[in-house]
């Protein structure tokens, strides 16, 4: 496990030989992430990604939560997913479940919160409970099928723009028509998402 | 000296104006810079678009891209969702969709949605706003604001209960409780089918406005208990015809031939619209006093009122056809006709200042009891909260058409009296449905028949129930 803690990684980084040019540039996000400049941050992590960095695409978009920016973070989080399919870290998955959380997707929220409490210790894992707990107090049966109305229509309206944000769209939608009596809208939601989340739709943005 | 060193200081705060160190830095790289510069540029994220300017230049100051970048993300771009916001503020609807038409695309367009909506809603478009507000309540940040104009569309629909629940949600955002509990409250009346319920306790002084000099053997001081029962029918919501029922039953403590037993049946359309509403309203109202048929009045009633900006313009008129029953009162049948004007301001605070004028043309059967009666109103509320305090002054003006043939002996030819009219209440809402009411009113007349002077306090307490059952 790598925790996701910038002033480590930022150690580890420097004390290692010459790694490839990406790094030095996780190295300066990790510091303004630390030292909560978090646009510079985004910037450093960017770059490094650029220069072919899989992991900066995690901490970037962690960086777009820590900036209030909760549905680029979700989007950036489906996209690092595809290059690298997992996070590795349990503090990553808990940022996931935080964007997915402020974007109102609390099924994907509790999803990684869920994973990310089946590794946490024992500081974090009663937090993580915590807030699935509160999730599932949340979700109120009569708020299930107009939510599900909601992020159907917002991921049709971003699947050719975004299709990334659109799946997260679709994923929720589908997750809550399982949760539905009368499976609102299961058929399309999970055709959807299907599609969002094929290989032909990733390439897409 | 100290001006100087602030000014450095902030000018090092500021990524546009600061310094930028050179030799930072591979210079290879500040072209990726740049198109990271780019890209968080169009994704509407300009602080951090600065800090990739910068660390291009720092790594190669001759970029001319990074440099037209920089400049490009540091210019004084107006903030279309600003823009939008101001032309709200601004009562301009239209001109805030024009401003919020650039504004999608740059990050969370949830607060544009919001926007949007809320013009549209104002609009009367709220096929459209809908879409825009459900959007908007997806987000935290605009979840509460947007359940408050939802409502607002619900209530103007006749959606009571929609209307309730979305206030109820609204309520949770500091700013937004005092309206939303209002709201709740209206929303509570709004519905297929309405019914209330008011009890009262009143205590006239001079329940027949006996004049002052007046033996003491006329009805003068008297309390009595009330009821009225109303259930108000909309089939197709609002806008939309209803029909109206009431009963009325109120018992004198001690003048019981002053009992009263009334009933009315009317039938309306309100007309609401985004900046104001219509209503027109045929009514038949019956009493009796004393079990014994007083009054039947045919009443026509069209009113109006327009918001614009801070202004509220209103207009009333009616017209009652009224017949009294009794053989002694049967002079004073005829037509009654009353039209107000008035202009509201609305400054904030929950404060409504109102100023009108009234007119009232009763002509009778008989010319010594016809009259024009006109004068002018002031009214001042404040809400806050479940609270809501008003008073109303009024002066009227009414000269009879012929002199009364009862003061013959009177050096005076026609009666002409100044009534001088104040009321002022206290309103508690107590949760969506119930209210509790205090009020005191005062009527002094002023006569050039100074045996007709008169004055009456009465003081009314009441409870009241309001709820949509359908």
């Amino acid at each position: 496990m790598n925790p996701f803690r910038p002033a480590m990684l930022a150690l580890l980084l420097a004390a290692a030989p010459a790694g490839p040019p990406s790094e030095a540039h996780l190295v300066a996000g990790a510091d303004a992430f630390r030292s909560e400049a978090y646009e510079k941050a985004l910037v450093e992590f960017r770059v490094a990604e650029a220069l072919g960095s899989a992991e900066a695409s995690w901490y970037a978009a962690a960086t777009l939560l820590k900036l209030g920016r909760a549905e680029e973070a979700v989007e950036a989080f489906t996209l690092a997913e595809r290059r690298r399919a997992a996070a590795g870290d349990a503090l990553l998955e808990v940022y996931r479940g935080q964007a997915c959380y402020a974007a109102q997707l609390l099924l994907c929220a509790d999803r990684w919160f869920a994973s990310a409490e089946s590794r946490a210790g024992p500081r974090l894992a009663p937090q993580l409970r915590a807030l699935r707990n509160a999730i599932r107090d949340a979700l109120r049966p009569e708020q299930i099928e107009p939510a599900i109305d909601r992020f159907l229509d917002r991921a049709s309206a971003l699947q050719r723009s975004r299709p990334a944000l659109a799946l997260a769209f679709a994923e929720e939608a589908a997750a809550l028509a399982t949760r539905s009596s009368g499976r609102h809208r299961q058929d399309e939601a999970t055709a959807l998402a299907g599609r969002l989340g094929s290989p032909v739709t990733k390439g897409a943005r | 000296m100290t001006g100087a060193l602030l000014g450095l200081l902030v000018a090092a705060a500021d990524p546009c104006t600061a310094p930028i160190p050179p030799g930072g830095g591979d210079p290879h790289e500040a072209q990726i810079y740049v198109q990271v510069g780019d890209a968080e540029r169009a994704r509407g994220n300009v602080g951090a678009a600065r800090e990739a300017y910068r660390a291009a230049l720092a790594r190669d100051p001759r970029s001319a891209d990074a440099r037209r970048g920089l400049a490009a993300a540091c210019a004084p771009e107006a903030d279309p969702v600003q823009a939008g916001a101001d032309a709200l503020e601004a009562g301009d609807p239209e001109d805030a969709l024009r401003a919020l038409a650039n504004a999608r695309g740059r990050g969370n367009d949830r607060p544009v949605d919001l926007l949007e909506g809320i013009a549209r809603y104002q609009l009367g478009q709220d096929t459209l706003a809908i879409p825009l507000l459900e959007s908007a309540r997806g987000d935290p940040a605009t979840a509460e604001s947007a359940s408050f104009f939802l409502g607002l569309i619900a209530l103007r629909r006749g959606d009571g209960d929609r209307a309730s629940r979305l206030f109820d949600q609204a309520g949770r955002a500091i700013g937004l409780e005092d309206a939303a509990r209002q709201l709740t409250r209206m929303a509570q009346q709004e519905g297929h089918l309405v019914l209330s319920a008011l009890t009262e306790l009143v205590y006239d002084t001079n329940v027949a406005l006996r004049p002052d000099g007046a033996p003491t053997t006329l009805p003068g001081p008297d309390g009595s208990v009330g009821l009225t029962l109303q259930g108000l029918v909309r089939p197709w919501g609002t806008p939309g015809p209803y029909l109206r029922v009431e009963g009325q039953l109120s018992k004198q403590l001690t003048l019981s031939q002053l009992d009263l037993l009334g009933g009315a049946v009317a039938l309306g359309f309100r007309l609401p619209g985004p900046t104001g509403s219509l209503t027109g309203e045929y009514a038949y109202n019956y009493q009796a006093l004393d079990g014994r048929g007083y009054l039947a009045d045919h009443r026509v009633f069209l009113g109006g009122s327009l918001l614009t900006g801070r202004f509220l313009w209103g207009a009333a008129y009616a017209a009652h056809f009224e017949t009294y029953r009794w053989e002694a009162l049967s002079d004073q049948s005829g037509v009654r006709q009353v039209l107000e004007l008035d202009a509201g301001l609305l400054p904030g605070g929950g404060v409504r200042l109102t100023a009108g004028y009234a007119g009232t043309w009763d002509a009778t059967r008989v010319d010594p009891l016809s009259y024009l009666e006109h004068g002018p109103i002031v009214e001042l509320v404040w809400s806050s909260g479940p609270l809501t305090v008003g008073t109303r002054g009024a002066i009227a003006w009414r000269g009879y058409l012929a002199p009364d043939p009862n003061y013959a002996d009177t050096s005076y030819t026609t009666r002409e009296d100044t009534r001088y009219l104040a009321t002022t209440w206290v309103d508690v809402g107590l949760g969506a449905r119930w209210s509790v009411r205090g009020t005191v009113r005062f009527l002094r007349v002023s006569s050039n028949v100074p045996d007709l002077n008169a004055t009456e306090w009465v003081f009314i307490g009441s409870v009241a129930w309001t709820g949509a059952v359908l």
